[in-house]
């Protein structure tokens, strides 16, 4: 079979229907054959985004990416494979990156979301942007909102990492570009920032 | 420096703008021992003498005493900022209310005539909108019954969300009839391939073109080598990371729409055709033609009821650059018929049907030369998987040619065949036919260098033309045009740099610790070093003569070199507003290029401004900017950028004048500088930018052209640029890396080097996985079909495979420009697969000539090496 989301996906809302029976809910999945017109449920929860609760409808197979950058309109966080292999969709739950493309909605429910929107907008940049600006670690900027947090996540943990951590932190991340010196760069001296042993000119 | 300096309140160390460590920059001196032979202009000459020449004339600004450029500058915030705090405005991130997502199903056949859709259950499914088909798709634009590639649209669904669009297409019931198809190279080789020919524009199926240049047989029976090499390209792909994608939404009978392109105007124009909306401009033969250019006046009145934005591109690289213009009209469609607006992003794995992509080859040398290494004669012969294109484009032509050596070469033959297929469109895709056939090449080089038992370095340095050779249009090839400064029918070769790149790569990478036997050193792991060279872009420096001399380009005879004469006019405004801020105005969207900080640069050095503070930009969009062509090529700072410089000029003399009159002072005696002019003279007569436009009583305009290279006939200044690499073989695995690479470019002088250097990263590292991964033909159903891929199949390189880089920038202070400058970013592009595998037979003694570069065909290699016991253990 082809490995495809949305197969993945199908036997995730099987799996989903399987659980949610057991409290006596009717449900429908997305069943085979697929040509078949079904009926899928609706979920509501609330989502905790960069520290803010946002309610919003959900199905068992919506990805936390269509959920956050499609229902909430939070677009900063950018799509682009839709297979969980280049980390453009990347968010922080509870301080761990995951591809938002794969992950469930219904997973992240009651958790720590993290996105680009937390990380500093125009007016209050993080140091990481900033330091990013300087050594222009983003040409075309489609992967940049993922690195960012996946980043971000290490230098919470390590704010002194040295360049292996740095890549193999990042070695989800493609960057079509290739800026990956600068990358690394930036998250380096971001590290220093943050230690208070530079200060960005 | 003074002793009343303030001493730094901190000790931390600081984190600023400054030229990378990687770097290295060569400034070559004004005096030259060469002359150009002009190429400035029709009237000018731009250097006297024939020996020890100093650059008497420069392109309007010299490359001396300059504020800006050379220095390292952040790129222009409002592009650049947006990118980290996720605001980019990418087509994908168009998220508007009401909104319907959009999917669409492409056939799963190589070649294929739909018999039959039944639509009837995914209509009735929950969410759905709108189904689309050959059917029911618009009448000026129809949808195709019969598909000629896989990949090719079947049906667009759109519904309330991506994943009920999805279900919609899932339940598509369609009844396909097979046709015969040739998708790959080997199977439209085959004495038995079916027709794959155009009924539309009447393109065959094979085409065959042969150019030739003194008489090769002659010059082979004279000759002491004469050898023949073959080579093999399997294709490459260039994978934007932002899925090919388009929103839009009509307001009345005006829709705007929010685009990935690199050439706004021609795709709006298209748009408007295919719409039937192009009011005066309804042609009701128009097809689409991926290639199409238009002339200015089409381009600004076709498009008056559209609307495109497109500010920022998640990469192109060329191989997006127009590809969505067949998509295009039927998203707009869609958005018409359903009253909503509409969104459609590609899946990544359907994309390589419209993304155009690097054609297989077939690449056969004869080449002769003489005892000393002089190559004598050389014929190649090229077999070219051209995909479903219906021109005869995107594959050898003239830019397909390496000038770099025929130039100069005596006798030569090219024949090339190329070959209408039934598989993805080809065309420019991280440079515009170089990669693809470099390969060949630069491998060619290297093995008839061993022929002659000489150095690789030596045996082009030996057969690189020296600048100021004098060689005839028609031994030039179809890339060379007659030009103004022809003289007795000889033009001269004035690529700068040739020789340098070789020497300044070489001492870079360490070249003196190449094998002298491949594969010579002892142990598991073995290292080696290769390089391969580049030129490209064929005489590629716009015009800028003033208005006179548009007047003679524009009005030229055709037939007179060059194409398109006046097609290719670009078009830039610069405003100076009420706060003083200098607003650049041009529609070229940006895919990672940062060309508006590089040409934020030169308009500020002209308007005597030493930093960029107060340069703004405004771009991107139909509605508030001038038309022009699009970018591409390396060239968007000369070409955007030599309207805006053109501008520049213009509004530096208005302010002038301007300034003269206001401070009743002689304009030979005022000066510029950030935003001020004053009197040399008097220091207290100075008036602002900002009070000169008080005085206009509102912002000061100025609006400026530049002429793409092609419709002039330009000089044959080129770029040109070398890899070095310095590699390691696990003669174990097969498992190799990059130890050391040296990238050197002739790039004239460099505007902003942080720009230059992230660029030069991105080349090589791009370049590796072209080198390492093809388009994967057959995988599923070998034999029979390609098969389209997403990320998975297809193995871009990482953060992981970054090697240690040196990127030597050359300045050749390129006087037919402003500032010394040449196009960038394309030149020595097509170097790393050549390099690389010259490389690796340096290193282990295997020679790769089929495409891709894998460790089966190194352990393959090997394991025949150590069968003739040529295997040093």
């Amino acid at each position: 079979m082809k490995y495809s989301r949305r197969n993945f996906m199908k036997a995730a809302g099987i799996g989903a229907v399987a659980v949610t029976s057991n409290v006596g809910t009717a449900r429908g999945a997305v069943a085979p054959p697929a040509n078949v017109p079904t009926a899928i449920s609706k979920e509501a929860g609330s989502f905790n985004i960069n520290g803010k609760l946002y309610p919003a409808e959900y199905e068992v197979r919506t990805t936390l990416w269509e959920v956050i950058a499609v229902k909430l309109g939070m677009t900063g966080t950018n799509r682009s494979c839709n297979r969980a292999s280049c980390g453009a969709c990347s968010v922080l739950i509870d301080g761990t990156p995951f591809y938002s493309c794969h992950t469930l909605a219904m997973e992240a429910v009651g958790k720590k979301i993290f996105t680009v929107e937390g990380l500093g907008d125009e007016r209050n940049l993080h140091a990481l942007q900033k330091v990013a600006h300087i050594h222009n670690a983003a040409e075309c900027g489609f992967c940049t909102p993922g690195w960012e947090v996946t980043a971000k996540g290490l230098l919470d943990k390590n704010s002194n990492p040295s360049v292996d951590e740095v890549k193999a932190a990042l070695s989800g991340h493609l960057c079509r570009c290739a800026a990956y010196e600068a990358i690394i760069a930036t998250v380096i001296d971001t590290g220093r920032v943050l230690r208070g042993e530079a200060e960005i000119v | 420096m003074s002793q009343n300096n303030d001493k730094p309140k901190t000790t931390k160390a600081r984190i600023e703008p400054k030229i990378p460590d990687s770097v290295i920059m060569i400034n070559q001196p004004m005096v030259r021992d060469f002359s150009t032979g002009g190429g400035h202009g029709p009237e000018d000459v731009l250097i006297e003498g024939d020996e020890k020449i100093v650059t008497k004339k420069w392109q309007g600004y010299p490359p001396k005493d300059l504020n800006i450029i050379g220095k390292p500058h952040p790129a222009m915030p409002e592009v650049a900022i947006p990118r980290y705090t996720g605001k980019a405005l990418y087509a994908t991130r168009v998220l508007l209310p009401n909104m319907l997502h959009v999917k669409v199903l492409t056939s799963p056949h190589v070649r294929a005539m739909i018999k039959k859709i039944d639509v009837s259950k995914a209509e009735k499914m929950p969410g759905v909108a709108y189904i689309m088909t050959y059917e029911n798709s618009p009448k000026t634009y129809p949808m195709p019954q019969e598909l000629f590639y896989q990949g090719e649209v079947v049906a667009f669904v759109a519904a309330e969300t991506e994943d009920q669009a999805e279900d919609a297409i899932a339940a598509l019931e369609i009844e396909y009839e097979m046709l015969p198809f040739a998708a790959n190279l080997q199977q439209a080789m085959a004495p038995n391939a079916p027709d794959t020919g155009s009924k539309q524009t009447g393109r065959k199926s094979v085409v065959r073109g042969e150019v030739t240049w003194g008489d090769v047989d002659k010059a082979y029976a004279q000759a002491d080598v004469v050898k023949e090499f073959s080579y093999y390209f399997n294709g490459g792909i260039i994978f934007p990371f932002q899925p090919l994608s388009a929103a839009a939404k009509w307001d009345g009978d005006k829709l705007t729409m929010w685009v990935l392109t690199q050439r706004t105007y021609s795709t709006r124009t298209i748009l408007a055709k295919s719409l039937g909306i192009a009011d005066e401009f309804v042609d009701e033969n128009f097809k689409f033609d991926q290639d199409h250019s238009f002339d200015k006046g089409e381009m600004v009145k076709a498009g008056n009821k559209v609307r495109l934005i497109d500010k920022w591109n998640g990469g192109s690289f060329g191989g997006a650059d127009g590809a969505m213009d067949r998509i295009n009209p039927w998203v707009a469609h869609l958005a018409k018929v359903t009253g909503r607006p509409v969104r459609l992003i590609y899946p990544k794995d359907q994309e390589l049907s419209v993304l155009r992509i690097k054609p297989q080859n077939l690449t056969k040398f004869k080449v002769g030369a003489m005892k000393d290494g002089r190559i004598v004669a050389i014929t190649r012969e090229c077999h070219v998987n051209s995909g479903a294109n219906p021109q005869n484009t995107g594959g050898v032509g003239g830019a397909g040619r390496s000038e770099l050596y025929l130039h100069t070469t005596p006798n030569w033959k090219e024949i090339v065949y190329m070959y209408r297929t039934n598989s993805s469109r080809t065309g420019s895709s991280r440079s515009n036919a170089q990669q693809e056939f470099k390969w060949s090449w630069e491998q060619m080089m290297d093995e008839m260098a061993e022929a002659m038992n000489m150095d690789p370095v030596q045996f082009r340095m030996l057969n690189t033309p020296r600048p100021g050779v004098k060689i005839a249009v028609g031994q030039g090839g179809p890339t060379i045009t007659p030009m103004p400064e022809m003289e007795n029918g000889l033009l001269t070769y004035d690529c700068y740099a040739g020789r340098e790149v070789l020497e300044e790569g070489a001492k870079n990478v360490g070249w003196e610790k190449r094998n002298p036997v491949p594969g010579g050193n002892a142990g598991r792991f073995k290292r080696g070093f290769g390089m391969a060279m580049n030129q490209h872009h064929a005489g590629r420096v716009g015009y800028q003569e003033g208005e006179g001399g548009y007047t003679w380009v524009t009005s030229r005879d055709l037939n007179a070199g060059g194409t398109a004469a006046g097609a290719e006019t670009y078009n830039g405004e610069l405003v100076i507003n009420a706060q003083g801020h200098v607003v650049m105005h041009h529609v070229q969207p940006d895919s990672g290029t940062n060309h508006d900080t590089s040409m934020a640069i030169q308009v500020a050095e002209i308007l005597g401004y030493t930093t960029l503070d107060h340069m703004r930009t405004e771009w991107g969009d139909t509605d508030l900017t001038p038309v022009s062509p699009g970018w591409g090529s390396g060239l968007t700072t000369q070409l955007q950028g030599g309207a805006l410089c053109n501008a520049a000029d213009k509004l530096r003399k208005d302010l002038l004048k301007r300034a003269s009159a206001a401070l009743k002072a002689d304009e030979s005696k005022l000066h510029i500088r950030d935003g001020v002019i004053s009197s040399t003279e008097d220091p207290k007569k100075r008036i602002t930018f900002i009070e000169l436009v008080k005085a206009n009583k509102g912002p000061i305009h100025m609006g400026g052209r530049a002429c793409h290279p092609s419709s002039i006939g330009r000089a044959m200044m080129r770029g040109v640029g070398a890899v070095f690499l310095e590699v390691e073989v696990d003669t174990w695995t097969g498992d190799w890396k990059i130890v050391k690479a040296a990238h050197t470019l002739d790039a004239g002088n460099v505007m902003n080097p942080i720009l230059a250097n992230n660029d030069h990263f991105g080349s090589l590292i791009q370049c590796i996985g072209e080198t390492t991964d093809s388009i994967p033909w057959d995988r599923e159903f070998p034999g029979q079909r390609h098969y389209s891929v997403g990320y998975l199949s297809y193995r871009m390189p990482t953060i992981m495979d970054t090697p240690e880089q040196k990127n030597i920038f050359i300045n050749s202070l390129e006087p037919r420009w402003y500032f010394g400058s040449k196009g960038f970013a394309e030149t020595s592009i097509g170097c790393p697969p050549g390099a690389i595998a010259n490389a690796i037979y340096n290193a282990c003694g295997v020679r790769i000539r089929e495409h891709p570069v894998t460790r089966e065909a190194i352990m393959a290699g090997l394991k025949e090496l150590k069968a003739k016991g040529g295997l040093r253990a």
